[in-house]
């Protein structure tokens, strides 16, 4: 035979494995591992460089970045809280701390947002270190209430008077 | 006549959402009718970034506290996604049928290779050797 036999098996073991792979890349579903991420950067919307002391009862300009990988569209908030070692929240449950601001987004699946925001920033006695804790929260739109998605970002601060 | 009706269900939603919005609570879930209508239609694989774009506008106005734009914005939000609903059987077959052809082709290729290549191989070979004299040496 002139096409070696050899050669033609693994040419059509090739084309079989290919035409499986393509046939489970089409049918396979939208998201397999559905998450949400926020994360905190800087005042210019970098990793790093972060303010580490600023004076009370001043702003803080940072940028919030929020990614829904849920495969559908949310509503999402990020809540700001200002919280110290004891109240910092869990993956579970948020800070018990008054909410100080928040910022909603709808975002479409793989999406997502990077957005400045300014920060109150003060503690009843200082000098104090205070925890700026951001968390994410979805609306439930079957039960139409907020619901903690538990993922939460923090940054320490060692707050002076003027 | 599409303007006409476009001008008519904006303020028809702004009429009707107007006392609805009394506070956020409120607002939030008007917002949650519309992304659970933007779900329907994102199961049956429609194309929403527009209309997902235009609420988060509406939601950022309204933090702004620009209550009559965030009104205005989903008035547009409810024309788009009218016209939207309107053609989701449409698109849904069209992507059923896209990915049945995508799947039936992909099967297709081991079994033309089976049957096609060792043709195909003998036809070229043959092509090329067509002006090859044999002789005797």
């Amino acid at each position: 035979m002139i096409l070696d036999e050899e050669v033609f098996a693994v040419i059509l073991a090739v084309s079989i494995i290919a035409s499986t792979l393509g046939i489970a890349l089409v049918l396979r579903p939208g998201n397999i591992e559905p998450f949400t991420a926020i994360g905190l950067l800087n005042e210019n919307c970098k990793i790093g460089e972060y303010p580490e002391k600023a004076f009370n009862e001043s702003n803080l300009r940072l940028c919030i970045y929020v990614e829904n990988q849920l495969g559908y569209t949310g509503y999402f908030k990020v809540v700001y809280k200002i919280a110290s070692n004891t109240s910092l929240p869990t993956n579970t449950t948020p800070s018990p701390t008054p909410i100080v601001k928040e910022w909603r987004f709808v975002l479409a699946s793989n999406e997502s947002i990077e957005t400045s925001v300014e920060v109150p920033v003060y503690c009843p006695s200082p000098p104090c270190r205070m925890a700026l804790v951001f968390e994410l929260w979805e609306y439930n739109i079957e039960e139409k209430t907020w619901m903690y998605t538990g993922r939460w970002v923090h940054l320490y601060i060692n707050i002076t008077s003027w | 006549m599409n303007t006409r009706l476009m001008i008519t269900t904006l303020l028809l939603v702004y009429i009707l959402l107007t006392p609805i919005i009394a506070s956020t609570q409120d607002f939030d879930s008007v917002i949650a009718e519309y992304i659970a209508r933007v779900r329907r239609l994102e199961a049956k694989n429609v194309d929403t970034t527009q209309v997902v774009e235009l609420i988060n506008e509406a939601v950022e106005k309204y933090q702004e506290e620009d209550e009559t734009r965030a009104l205005q914005i989903l008035g547009e939000v409810d024309f788009l996604l009218d016209s939207l609903e309107r053609s989701v059987d449409q698109v849904y077959y069209q992507y059923v049928f896209t990915k049945a052809i995508t799947v039936i082709v992909l099967a297709l290729i081991p079994i033309l290779v089976y049957t096609l290549l060792p043709r195909v191989y003998l036809y070229l070979w043959f092509k090329t050797r067509k002006r090859w004299i044999v002789r005797e040496y």
